[in-house]
């Protein structure tokens, strides 16, 4: 993917109903691209990261031939959607009541 | 909820095209119901709980008065939805919607472990929280129409 591919997909994202800000964090945690605040992307970068290593490995425990491919997670506030892949981790926020 | 009404909401789950297996768990992490084999059920006990606990204080760290409400992670080969509960966790297992079969892919077992020998019969599911066996954002309609054919089946 070039790098106007991956921006016409983040803006397509981000214009999305309901999008309330994304977030590419790498391997190591750091957040190379977000459209929210520095302290917010920040902490979300750790936390989200932390609980997206448990999910992978808890899934290579229960079955070591499967893989997670995506998984969202539901809070009162809002939905916070994280697709890990191999080098990179894309986190998406968004709100719960937009059809 | 009575226990009536859990079995009819367990039944009706379980039926539900293409759930391969439930599984409700106590805030200790251990299987009241399952219909999974028992192993598995262990295995599915200790390392979702885990991963719920961690998941809800990850949502609690970020914001003290935000609450996880359900989450599902999607693999290869099957979904898993959580919903933790103050009281209990509901696991499901179905797999991708992309590749439902009528027959369930993997045959249920007739034990459905019902806990400890020293467990009471008591409501299972807390009342002060609906419950929700799908993600609200899934919004699925199942239709059911009966019609008589157009044209008649048999040459009479």
């Amino acid at each position: 993917m070039t790098q106007a591919e991956v921006d016409d997909t983040l803006k397509r994202i981000q214009e999305h109903k309901g999008v309330q800000g994304y977030l590419i964090i790498n391997n190591d945690g750091i957040p190379i691209r977000s459209n929210l605040d520095a302290s917010l992307t920040q902490q979300y970068a750790a936390l989200i990261k932390s609980l997206s290593d448990k999910a992978r490995s808890t899934i290579r425990e229960i079955d070591p031939s499967n893989e997670l491919v995506f998984f969202r997670m539901r809070t009162k506030k809002h939905e916070i959607l994280v697709a890990p892949e191999k080098e990179y981790t894309m986190i998406v926020l968004q709100a719960t009541d937009v059809q | 909820m009575t226990q009536a009404e859990v079995d009819d909401t367990l039944k009706r789950i379980q039926e539900h095209k293409g759930v391969q297996g439930y599984l409700i768990i106590n805030s200790d992490g251990i299987p009241i119901r399952s219909n999974l084999d028992a192993s598995l059920t262990q295995q599915y006990a200790a390392l979702i709980k885990s991963l719920s606990d961690k998941a809800r204080s990850t949502i609690r760290e970020m914001d003290p008065s935000n609450e996880l409400l359900f989450f599902r992670m999607r693999t290869k080969k099957h979904e898993i939805l959580v919903a933790p509960d103050d009281e209990m966790s509901y696991v499901v297992k179905q797999p991708l919607y992309k590749r439902f079969s009528l027959d369930r892919q993997c045959p249920m077992t007739s034990s459905s472990y019902h806990g400890p020998p020293s467990f009471n019969y008591r409501p299972l599911v807390s009342s002060s929280k609906p419950f929700m066996p799908e993600s609200p954002t899934v919004k699925q309609n199942f239709y059911i129409t009966y019609s008589k054919p157009s044209t008649p089946v048999f040459n009479q």
